[in-house]
């Protein structure tokens, strides 16, 4: 028989942690007003939500929302195509792997930082504000949000790239332009081409949103018909969207795997 | 001609890498550095091109100084210095002739190698170079799709692409098994009685020093304790360089 070591005891992060844990989120119910009987009070109203829901009138949302929801999709295209190229650049400005500069890599990773902390609706209010109403400033609106992701994923990807290749092309005697673009670039190319297709996804949704505040596209519907509480509109336009986000993330689960 | 005055290199952090050394290597010159890992043969062989600039003196390749060039100069001496490294460095995802041509990236314009519109001699160079070390046939090849030999013989070519003066080598065969480190060493060797290159190279295999090398240099804590013929060298001055006896491990071995 071998001495086996002594298995240590729990730290005292379980002991303390979980009735914490436990006692925290009792709070958190009781600050929200989280309370069963005004649910259960509320259901019996449902009828005014649940009939018109689950009575959609399809061939109004196919004569009306189709071209709207091609909209969406086209505003998803655009922006993401957009905003993920301005980041390539970026990016590598604001990984330290490939910018030695302290003081520009801060400006640019703070540029990102920026740009990522304002939400997406608040990028569609302004942008409504600048360029009027319509499926522009939607475009403008998810350029941002692209970007700030991109900028995000892809300068953290680069971080953690092998730099031997970089330091190789140094000491060629090549410019740190082109070591960056010969060495650096074709590591992270699988990574960003995935980042994209992701970036899309999260766009399509983004831009049903972005409606609600008049960018453009099928939120646009929604948010009319909303206002009239003609949920029996609304369904069969949000089982639409579902379609087309579903197909589109085949496509790209389908792409990521030829690609990668 | 390689010209080390008073150089020493002192990490940010304060650990002393180099001390005070001062060394000429001639042109076409074969010269393998060893010493235990944390001598500072790396140190010695960075400063040479400033990947690594000294703290303390100058060095000088063929006349030019080294520490104290522009950034413009730093370029045009690194063009005319070939490296190569432990771990190879290729662009794993990038086919071989991509990775040679790595090496004519000082000669050709930015636009020109993003886009990826390389001028026909560079291309030639490149391809001669593979030829040179003969790995030609691999060329569409990407570089993560051959074993390590092979891509430590893609980084000789991409030395070589770059018509080099001199030649280093940092570690060159540390990743490798006893039989492809003697092929590696040979190319190096080749090149350097063919072409004339200075060779400097970082090893920790004593046999394998012995029996490539024609210059040897010793270093200990930064310090240069041997600097002769590889001939004259024995086992004494060896266990001097590593402060103790001459394990089993500090040799490759045969063949076998």
């Amino acid at each position: 028989m071998i001495n086996l070591p002594k298995k240590p005891p729990p730290s005292l992060m379980v002991f303390a942690g979980i009735p914490t844990a436990v006692l925290f989120s009792y709070y958190c119910f009781f600050k929200v007003g989280f309370n069963l009987t005004d649910f259960k009070e509320n259901l019996e109203n449902r009828y005014l939500v649940t009939d018109p829901l689950f009575n959609p009138k399809w061939s109004w949302a196919i004569e009306n929302a189709s071209e709207a929801l091609v909209e969406t999709i086209q505003i998803a295209i655009l922006a993401s195509v957009v905003g993920c190229f301005v980041a390539l650049p970026l990016s590598f400005y604001a990984s330290q792997t490939t910018n030695q500069n302290k003081i520009s890599y801060f400006l640019y990773k703070s540029f990102l930082n920026l740009v990522r902390t304002i939400p997406d609706l608040f990028w569609a209010m302004m942008f409504t504000v600048a360029v009027g109403l319509g499926p522009f400033a939607g475009v403008l609106a998810l350029v941002m949000f692209s970007l700030a992701i991109m900028g995000k994923l892809l300068s953290e990807t680069i971080d953690s790239i092998d730099p031997g290749p970089l330091e190789a092309a140094k000491s060629s005697g090549a410019s740190h332009n082109q070591s960056v673009f010969t060495s650096a670039l074709p590591q992270v190319l699988p990574n960003f081409t995935a980042y994209f297709l992701y970036i899309f996804e999260l766009c399509i949704r983004a831009s049903v949103i972005l409606g609600l505040v008049g960018a453009g596209g099928v939120g646009r519907i929604i948010e009319t018909q909303r206002i009239f509480l003609r949920f029996d509109r609304i369904s069969p336009i949000i089982v639409l969207i579902l379609l087309v986000v579903i197909l589109i993330e085949q496509f790209s689960v389908w792409l990521r795997r030829r690609i990668l | 001609m390689i010209k080390f005055e008073n150089v020493g290199v002192v990490y940010p952090g304060g650990v002393k890498a180099l001390d005070n050394i001062n060394l000429e290597i001639n042109e076409g010159d074969f010269v393998i550095i060893v010493g235990l890992s944390g001598a500072g043969k790396s140190t010695l062989l960075r400063s040479i091109n400033n990947l690594v600039k000294p703290t303390d003196g100058d060095v000088f390749v063929d006349g030019k100084n080294v520490t104290n060039a522009s950034k413009k100069e730093l370029k045009q001496i690194r063009s005319d210095i070939g490296m190569i490294f432990q771990t190879f460095n290729l662009v794993n995802r990038s086919n071989v002739l991509k990775n040679v041509l790595t090496g004519r990236l000082s000669q050709v314009s930015t636009i020109r190698s993003i886009t990826g519109l390389w001028p026909k001699e560079d291309k030639q160079i490149a391809f001669e170079s593979l030829e040179r070390v003969e790995i030609l046939e691999k060329a569409y090849v990407r570089g993560s799709n051959l074993s390590g030999g092979q891509q430590q013989r893609v980084g000789i070519a991409r030395a070589l692409a770059q018509k080099p003066t001199v030649m280093l080598a940092d570690e060159p065969v540390a990743s490798l098994d006893p039989v492809t480190s003697r092929v590696v060493m040979s190319y190096l060797k080749k090149i350097n009685q063919e072409l004339g290159i200075t060779t400097i190279v970082n090893l920790h295999f004593l046999d394998l020093a012995k029996e490539f090398g024609t210059r040897l240099i010793g270093l200990r804590e930064g310090n240069l304790v041997y600097d002769g013929s590889v001939d004259d060298v024995s086992d004494a001055d060896f266990e001097n360089i590593y402060g103790r006896s001459i394990k089993s491990s500090d040799l490759i071995g045969e063949d076998d």
